[in-house]
């Protein structure tokens, strides 16, 4: 979670396809895992994770060349991810289904149980509270509390300025800490 | 108040505050014990955020995507078939290193001397890619002999060959051996090697014409056909392709099928001639079927088949691939698909050219296919009568003009098609057909080792006629099925029993679905009784229960606060169902439901089929859209909180919406269910479902639709289409010339013709001529 790299622009001339492509393969291996979990907890469903995850690296595959110029590879694949998963929320929310049952729209999506959190309760707690959140608040606090990153590197990874990071992360918090704390 | 947020919002940031904030933070927080207490919560929240456990991807995520990326490294569409097989790839992909060596070790050894570029990934290798580096034969310096053991010179007699390449000298000479292991995971590389072993091969026997000695041919067969998957009659050909007089060398064995051409200079060169679109191509292989002139192009049309599947559950993919001796590329004038349903006891359907009188007249002949067939098909009842579609040469494209149906040729095509008006919402019809049946007068055979379908029949019209409340004529049909010894009296008995107490239909099915034990012997048995893989539940039709409960509400009466009311109508009954939605499905107006049920097992695992409950103008009536994956019941999942059903996306083509249900979209029309896979990298086109069954026939290249739509989530709104300018889609009821498709589905296999002549394609009707069904009641 703390592994970020910053790049140099590149010295001359192209990247071989070789190069970039063993690039694409070691960014894979050292973020999947964790994209993974970042999106599983954006969208709270392990099938849709595993799909933008997939898709994620693809894009970033097929746009490698712009990665000699990307000074921040972590935010940069956070960014993809985000992005992709802001636009699927985005998108599922046009289709409104009458719900099925009473109740249905209330279900704690948190409570799934690929989710390793589930099987403390403590953790479980946690993850709760945490899907509690609008993603919009959500990627920000995730990003600052779980992995770790900067308020710079959440504004490049969410695409928004600092000083919106700053201010949603604050909210962020005081809507997790209400909701903990309901859930308590 | 600005200046309060802004020092909240530092203290929501504390990690990385600096010098100045923490100064002026450490301050206030001594002067404000609430801002220090918030402080505290804030960094506790940090400690228990960072302590949550990362849900694990799957292995085959990662697997896939090693395997992808050396594919496409190798210059084949490797994000597709990433999406696709992510799936089934565990334990058969190499690893990147091992993919990667591969790759550089293919481009050192052949790169140089054969000069063959890889395709991009930009490259979309359909309909045709093509080598566009000649290896000149004749030029080639001379590589170094190969010694020790057996020479290809020594093999074979005839034209002197002129060694061109550098190969292992050491080993016999198989230029095939090593890369073409990595099939089918790493087809593309795969294809390279071919080749360029191919190449090799050619150059060291002295070109194309020398495989014209049968010892030659049979020497290449001997070095290819270990490496290759199956391996046909017609994978290797020498036939003449091109304009101009020569013969080319037709190679079939992987994706694509090449054409090797010899040019008067000796400079050989490679095309490809299409690749399966519907089927993974690695799990595919092709056959080149025929060569033919194609009138009026001054083209030469490649007839090749893409055989997918197993032994009993076969398709076949069909192209016709054109060249014209200008172009450089092969065009695809033709493709179309058929099942080949070796199980069912028709066999297998041929796919018959005909090119007798100069005009080559492709015909594809689906077989008839339904509930009780493994594997079952949709619910139209066209598609359950056998049907040949007639494709003609017109001089640009092969053009459809003919459709011609057969009737019913066996009882259990005629249960099919009896089954077909049932889970079609005419109930009527059904009875009508099943009470023929039932009574033997169907007049036709029942075939060697076939269910009782004398029972079946009378089993189903004792259901309809409870269903319908008629309550002594489905005793007496009942009745009938339950002195039968097969196991369909068996089942007739576990209904017959509950109905006979309680006089409810609905809680006479519900007893059926509940008896867990038969319901798994008998679809472990199979024999016909249920449907097998593709709706194993088919003879317990288990959605129908469902239906039969709401008799007394409308889609009206489905609105908002109204599922409880219905779920109590199931629980009441006895019926288990999980999660639901509903939707105006099939964009008539009204709301259908879409619901799963739980059908127990003494096993672990249990069947979730999943119906969709549509109202028509005799009730409701249920379709069978698949089944949830049997592990989320093994998980405890069902039927848990979550929602279960996914959101519905809507069909590319037509105002219908369809629901993924285990990867495959299914969604009913209206008519009959469609099936789709969703756009994937390098497919961004929704495809028709790739179970064989599902295709019968494919629609002809010229009528699919190209839709471009997020590869992920839902598809595009129809207005979202049309901003995009993106083709309407055809009409699903295309006349077509020459044809006598009738104006609806139902009035081609209506009862019985009495001046009908039977012949094989010509009649559609209930084969009893003088059979006059009995209504019901």
């Amino acid at each position: 979670m703390m592994d970020s790299k910053v790049m140099t622009q590149p010295t001359s001339g192209e990247t071989s396809a070789t190069e970039t492509a063993g690039q694409v393969a070691d960014l894979f291996e050292r973020y999947h895992e964790a994209i993974f979990a970042y999106l599983y907890r954006l969208l709270n469903e392990a099938q849709w994770a595993h799909d933008l995850t997939q898709e994620t690296f693809l894009r970033l595959y097929q746009t490698r060349e712009r990665l000699a110029t990307v000074e921040n590879e972590r935010a940069w694949i956070y960014r993809i991810a985000s992005n992709l998963a802001f636009n699927a929320l985005k998108r599922r929310r046009r289709f409104s289904w009458l719900p099925w049952r009473e109740g249905d729209a209330a279900v704690d999506p948190a409570l799934r149980a690929e989710d390793p959190a589930m099987r403390i309760p403590e953790q479980a707690h946690v993850a709760r509270a945490l899907a509690t959140l609008s993603p919009a608040y959500r990627a920000p606090l995730l990003l600052y509390s779980h992995y770790d990153f900067s308020v710079r590197e959440i504004a490049e990874a969410l695409e928004i300025s600092e000083s919106a990071v700053k201010t949603r992360l604050f909210r962020a918090r005081q809507m997790f800490r209400e909701a903990y704390e309901d859930g308590e | 108040m600005n200046e309060q947020r802004e020092f909240l919002e530092k203290l929501a940031r504390y990690r990385e505050l600096n010098a100045a904030e923490r100064r002026e933070v450490t301050r206030r927080l001594e002067d404000d014990p609430a801002a220090a207490e918030l402080l505290g919560a804030y960094r506790e929240m940090d400690e228990r955020l960072a302590r949550l456990p990362d849900p694990v991807p799957d292995p085959a995520l990662a697997r896939a995507f090693r395997s992808a990326l050396a594919r496409e490294t190798a210059g084949d569409r490797g994000w597709s078939g990433w999406l696709r097989r992510a799936p089934a790839v565990a334990g058969q992909v190499a690893g990147v290193a091992l993919l990667l060596l591969l790759v550089l070790a293919g481009a050192l050894l052949f790169r140089d001397q054969l000069q063959m570029p890889a395709a991009g990934p930009g490259q979309t290798p359909t309909p045709a890619g093509e080598d566009t580096t000649p290896a000149a034969l004749a030029t080639q310096p001379a590589g170094p002999q190969p010694t020790g053991t057996p020479t290809p010179a020594s093999f074979f007699p005839g034209p002197t060959p002129t060694p061109a390449v550098t190969i292992d000298v050491a080993a016999p000479f198989d230029p095939f051996a090593g890369y073409m292991a990595v099939w089918p995971e790493q087809t593309g590389m795969a294809h390279g090697s071919l080749r360029a072993g191919m190449k090799a091969f050619l150059q060291q026997v002295g070109g194309i014409e020398a495989l014209a000695d049968p010892a030659v041919m049979a020497g290449l067969e001997n070095r290819l056909r270990p490496h290759v998957p199956v391996w046909g009659e017609q994978s290797l050909q020498l036939v003449d392709v091109y304009p101009g007089g020569g013969r080319e060398l037709v190679v079939a064995v992987l994706p694509y099928v090449d054409i090797y051409a010899q040019d008067g200079n000796g400079i050989l060169h490679v095309r490809g001639a299409g690749l399966p679109r519907y089927w993974p191509e690695a799990d595919s292989w092709p056959q080149a079927v025929q060569v033919m002139t194609l009138p009026g192009s001054d083209a030469t049309g490649i007839f090749i088949t893409y055989g997918y599947g197993e032994v009993n559950d076969r398709a076949a993919e069909l192209l016709v691939a054109a060249f014209d001796g200008t172009r450089a590329y092969w065009q695809e004038v033709w493709r179309g698909a058929v099942p080949e349903l070796a199980a069912l006891p028709e066999g297998v359907q041929p796919v018959e050219i005909d090119v007798g009188t100069g005009i080559p007249v492709l015909s594809l002949t689906c077989p008839a296919v339904g509930a009780f067939d493994r594997p079952a098909a949709g619910d139209n009842v066209d598609q359950r009568l056998a049907r040949r579609d007639v494709y003609q040469w017109n001089g640009m494209r092969f053009e459809h003009v003919s459709i011609e149906r057969a009737a019913p040729q066996t009882q259990r095509q005629f249960a099919n098609v009896a089954e077909a008006y049932l889970r079609q919402g005419d109930f009527a019809e059904a009875l009508a057909r099943y009470r023929v049946l039932a009574a033997g007068e169907s007049g036709l055979p029942a075939g060697t080792g076939e269910p009782d379908w004398q029972t079946l029949a009378a089993l189903r019209a004792g259901q309809l006629h409870a269903l319908q409340g008629e309550t002594d004529a489905a005793r007496e049909m009942l009745g009938r099925a339950r002195l039968s010894s097969t196991q369909l009296g068996r089942v007739a008995g576990v209904f017959g029993e509950t109905y006979d107490t309680s006089g409810d239909a609905v809680a006479a099915w519900a007893a059926l679905l509940a008896d867990g034990e038969m319901i798994r012997e008998l679809v472990s048995q199979g024999n016909g009784l249920a449907g097998g893989a593709a709706e194993p539940l088919a003879l317990f039709y288990p959605g129908m229960a469902l239906a039969g409960a709401l008799a007394d509400l409308t889609p009206a009466d489905l609105v908002q606060g109204s599922p409880p009311d219905v779920l109590a109508r199931w629980n009441s009954r006895g019926l288990d169902v999980g999660p639901g939605r509903f939707a105006d499905m099939d964009g008539d107006g009204s709301l259908e439901i879409v619901v799963a049920q739980m059908i127990p097992s003494p096993e672990e695992v249990s069947y979730v089929p999943v119906s969709l409950l549509d109202y028509g103008p005799q009730g409701w009536h249920a379709v069978s859209l698949g089944e949830l994956p049997a592990a989320n019941v093994a998980a405890g999942q069902f039927p848990g909180p979550e929602p279960g059903l996914p959101e519905p996306v809507p069909a590319p083509d037509g105002g219908y919406l369809l629901i993924e249900i285990g990867g495959i979209y299914a969604g009913w029309d209206g008519q009959q269910v469609q099936t789709f896979q969703a756009p994937r990298p390098g497919y961004p086109e929704w495809l028709r479902s790739n179970r064989p069954d599902h295709l019968c026939p494919l629609p002809a290249a010229e009528q699919m639709v190209p839709v471009t739509v997020p590869i992920t989530g839902e598809g595009p709104t129809p207005a979202a289409l049309e901003q995009e300018g993106l083709p309407t889609p055809p009409p699903t009821s295309t006349q077509f010339p020459g044809t006598a498709l009738p104006p609806t589905p139902w009035d081609q296999d209506g009862m019985p013709q009495p001046s009908a002549t039977p012949t094989p394609w010509d009649q559609d009707g209930m084969p009893q001529p003088n059979a006059t069904p009995t209504p019901a009641g």
